[in-house]
């Protein structure tokens, strides 16, 4: 009888060593994490031709101001008023038990002189290295 | 649910759940600095566009004794949690939270001395006295 009965399952292609072999792939999976690449930026890029068009000497601080906006900080040192631009951008990537979250940052400083005309640019572009990476060992 | 997986599927499924119940993180925020790059700056001849060429902008500028310091900064920091509950999953309904984490994270800081005339002064660079490592053991 209960030989007949498993007969009939398998005929109608219900084979139940299968199905738990399906159910438990089921678990298993519902049980671990998945994925996940999550992308994160604070401010705007800053476009090279853009400051290219900040000349020493020539450039005023309105200028620069109308350009790029209000800086995010005015430092004074030496002698000088220096308007601090700054962008982050991170990248997460995470799979299962593994995660990685890469930081970077740009920084546009412009030196004015006491008559508030660009005495210097200084720019980095860091976050155009800032990758999506799993693997949190090494380097 | 032995015989369908085996005494090795078993084994691996366990490995899996107990992988799924820790995690590694790493957070890493611009990239390492390299102090061999400051070596062809001259003293008093090299300028703020030498070491930005070699460092690229700096994380902060502050006002230094008699002129201005470039301040910037690597960080790296990583974190492990192992979640001991977990492995409950396996003979309970619920799996109640039995974490225990560690992180660790350094900064590395290095400075960069400019004279009254924007010149190249020195540099400092301070490592922190270890690197951080992945460890769960809060205690």
């Amino acid at each position: 009888m209960l030989r007949e009965s498993q007969a009939g399952f398998s005929q109608h292609g219900r084979n139940p060593r299968g199905l738990l072999l399906l159910a438990g792939l089921l678990v298993l999976l519902s049980m671990v994490n998945g994925c996940a690449f999550v992308r994160g930026e604070v401010g705007e890029p800053f476009p090279e031709d853009r400051i290219e068009t900040i000349e020493k000497g020539i450039t005023n601080r309105q200028e620069v101001a109308q350009q790029f906006g209000a800086p995010d900080e005015i430092v004074q040192a030496n002698g000088h008023e220096i308007f601090h631009y700054r962008r982050f951008d991170s990248k997460l990537g995470w799979l299962l038990f593994l995660s990685r979250l890469n930081i970077g940052s740009d920084h546009l400083w412009v030196f004015f002189n006491s008559q508030g005309i660009v005495d210097d640019v200084v720019f980095g572009n860091r976050t155009r290295n800032v990758e999506f990476q799993i693997w949190p060992f090494g380097e | 649910m032995v015989l369908v997986f085996g005494k090795t599927g078993i084994l691996g499924v366990l490995l899996l759940l107990s992988l799924a119940g820790c995690d590694f993180r790493r957070v890493v925020v611009n990239d390492p600095l390299v102090a061999d790059s400051l070596e062809e700056l001259v003293p008093g001849k090299s300028t703020i566009q030498d070491v930005a060429g070699k460092l690229g902008a700096p994380d902060e500028i502050e006002e230094g004794a008699g002129g201005m310091v470039f301040r910037y900064r690597y960080g790296d920091s990583k974190t492990m949690r192992v979640n001991f509950g977990w492995l409950l999953r396996v003979m309970l309904p619920v799996s109640p939270s039995m974490n225990l984490g560690r992180g660790e994270g350094v900064t590395y800081i290095l400075h960069v001395a400019l004279r009254p005339d924007l010149t190249f002064d020195h540099s400092v660079i301070q490592p922190p006295p270890d690197t951080p490592h992945f460890w769960f053991w809060p205690f």
